[in-house]
């Protein structure tokens, strides 16, 4: 299962990426504002893994996952896609990549065009790429309906008239009919019921394994993370401060950022609340970042190192990657230790 | 009926009761009416006007300028001293009300349908390309419309017709340039709403050309809204038509168009009311018939609300 332990070549590879958004102007004649949504970012993606990608509401997760896409350009940095840098690539290349990766949506209901019936929206991915003949298209509607287990009888209905949980599975469908390689699910269960959410992340887990799918996969919510990631990448205002195995982030996160996060899931144990570590204050304004460690304005391992100097991002142990000062000082020490 | 009472809502499990309803009520159910008869009688007169429109030459008992100076003003059948022979009565140059009503439909609708159709086609097509370049297009064709709004029509219409001369065509061309401002902006806000939503990015991120997004994901959902400010459009087109005829600046005899009737029908509004009464009757209905059917298709055309 763990792809990562054999190195095979990467199916895609992120190096430097920054995105900015340019915000209202200082004064009338003044420079706008420029946001760092995604400020230097590096990754990669290996074939059959599934990356998960965390952090709270506007540390740029989302930006990345459209930055992959191509659905928004990256101000600098590149994006490479099995070999290829797919940032400079042109509108004919981007026709045929376009089939190769694919996103799922937060809001299913918001995905699906209210006015085509649900069969129309499956199959229209095989329209745009020209897959097949119009008998070989329907067939491999119905084999795609079947594979993420709706019922026949739903192909012929709107999107308002089936469950969130149906049209998100409607949404897989339609992102995995032409086959893609790369799957980019943003926030994709987050919208759903506990229920329903563990029943589409095992559909996707068994879609994984069954068509060989890459997935990355955005989200804030850690307990979904833990089911489905091979590796897990840490947010926090545009860059990534920590990445590891799975079971590694989650077990030993060093990162006091990581840790915050991991301590903030709900633990079925009143004891265990004493042990919190509770992140103070507001996450920054992206407009305006602090200097130095993003985070030390709320961190409470933070000195005058971490105001002024920006964090490598290095690696600590094996596979353990880690943008914090005091990481080599944090590991193995719990994190209210410093309280 | 039975449809109705279905439609209301009280059966469907998914609108709790209590909760407020987010959309406007329609003027139908606002008038307190279950709306079924009222919309089927509407689409009847119109059914009956199109119908008179495109064969009314048939049953037109005299031809519409065949003036007879021995029997001017003469009433309506069913007023005291009117005849059989005209049953809606004459006019001040004996013409017969009936052919002359049947004639002036011919025209207005004629007017208002094609003019209705260039200002949604003109006021449409210029709004989704201001929501679609952005920037400086949608600079110009925004500030356009401000210009549009803020000048009266009806001024714009009588200088446009005092200047370049008066014509069948221009006339239709300028009652047609009446409301594309409206389109413009309607089908702006819509489109640039569209294109917020997932479901354009979904087909944007399959690789869709922009000419394919448009017209099977953006137009059939902006259609709806489209078609009911047709149908709110439509009846404006046609009084405007109908006011510039009375004016003197639109149809120009001997053509005639229910306004024109109308307008001469005011200088006899006391000695014979029949003349100016009868197409005031249909201006009227018509109007309102078309804005019940625009109430009930906006409701009928959302998918959501089946």
């Amino acid at each position: 299962m763990k792809v990562t332990e054999t190195k095979p070549e990467a199916l895609m590879q992120v190096r430097d990426i920054v995105r900015h958004f340019s915000g209202p102007r200082t004064s009338f004649f003044g420079p706008r504002k420029v946001a760092h949504a995604v400020n230097g970012v590096s990754l990669d993606l290996y074939p059959g893994e599934t990356l998960g990608l965390v952090g709270e509401s506007g540390c740029g997760k989302s930006t990345i996952g459209q930055l992959l896409l191509n659905l928004i350009e990256p101000t600098s940095g590149s994006v490479t896609f099995l070999g290829q840098d797919i940032t400079k690539a042109d509108k004919t290349e981007w026709r045929r990549l376009r089939s190769e990766m694919q996103l799922v949506f937060q809001n299913p209901l918001g995905a699906l065009n209210p006015r085509l019936t649900i069969g129309k929206q499956i199959r229209e991915p095989l329209d745009i790429h020209d897959v097949g003949d119009e008998a070989g298209r329907d067939s491999k509607v119905q084999e795609m309906f079947e594979a993420v287990s709706l019922p026949p009888h739903l192909l012929a209905r709107y999107p308002h008239q089936l469950s969130g949980g149906q049209q998100q599975r409607v949404v897989i469908a339609r992102a995995l009919i032409i086959s893609p390689k790369l799957v980019v699910c943003d926030e994709s269960v987050s919208a759903l019921d506990v229920s329903v959410q563990a029943q589409v992340v095992n559909l996707l887990s068994d879609l994984q394994k069954k068509l060989g799918l890459t997935y990355l996969f955005i989200t804030h919510d850690l307990s979904v993370v833990r089911h489905i990631s091979n590796r897990i990448a840490v947010m926090y205002l545009g860059r990534i401060v920590e990445l590891a195995d799975s079971e590694t982030l989650l077990e030993n996160p060093i990162h006091p950022y990581t840790r915050a996060l991991i301590s903030a899931v709900p633990v079925p144990d009143p004891r265990a609340r004493a042990s919190r570590a509770v992140i103070k204050g507001e996450p920054p304004n992206p407009f305006n970042p602090p200097s130095g460690c993003a985070f030390h304005a709320r961190c409470a391992h933070a000195d005058t190192q971490c105001r002024t100097h920006l964090p490598e991002f290095r690696a600590i142990g094996e596979k353990h990657m880690v943008a914090c000062h005091h990481a080599e000082a944090l590991v193995g020490k719990s994190n209210t230790d410093a309280n | 009926m039975k449809r109705a009472s279905k439609e209301t809502g009280s059966t469907n499990p998914t609108t709790p009761r209590g909760r407020l309803p987010i959309r406007r009520r329609s003027l139908v159910k606002r008038l307190g009416l279950t709306g079924e008869w009222l919309v089927t009688a509407a689409m009847i007169y119109i059914a009956f006007i199109l119908f008179v429109s495109v064969f009314g030459f048939l049953f037109q008992p005299y031809p519409h300028t065949q003036t007879n100076l021995f029997n001017q003003l003469q009433p309506p059948a069913f007023m005291q001293g009117g005849s059989w022979e005209h049953i809606l009565g004459t006019d001040d140059l004996g013409r017969d009300v009936l052919s002359r009503l049947i004639k002036g439909l011919q025209l207005s609708v004629l007017i208002g349908v094609i003019g209705t159709a260039i200002g949604a086609v003109l006021g449409s097509f210029l709004g989704i390309v201001a929501a679609h370049f952005r920037g400086w297009v949608e600079e110009i064709l925004m500030m356009l419309v401000d210009v549009q709004v803020s000048l009266p029509f009806i001024i714009f219409a009588l200088a446009v017709l005092a200047f370049v001369g008066n014509s069948l065509t221009i006339l239709i061309i300028v009652v047609g340039i009446d409301g594309w401002e409206r389109y413009a902006r309607l089908s702006r806000s819509m489109v640039l709403s569209a294109n917020q939503q997932d479901y354009v990015l979904a087909v944007r991120s399959l690789g869709l050309s922009n000419t394919k997004i448009y017209s099977r994901h953006v137009l059939p959902n902006i259609m709806g809204t489209l078609i009911v400010q047709m149908t709110i459009n439509l009846p404006g087109v046609i009084l405007l038509e109908s006011t510039l005829s009375f004016l003197g600046l639109g149809v120009q005899p001997p053509l005639t168009s229910l306004g024109q009737i109308l307008g001469v029908g005011r200088d006899y509004l006391i000695l014979a009311p029949w003349i100016a009464v009868a197409p005031g009757l249909v201006i009227f209905f018509l109007t309102l018939s078309i804005a019940i059917v625009g109430d009930w298709l906006r409701d009928r055309l959302d998918p959501t609300l089946k």
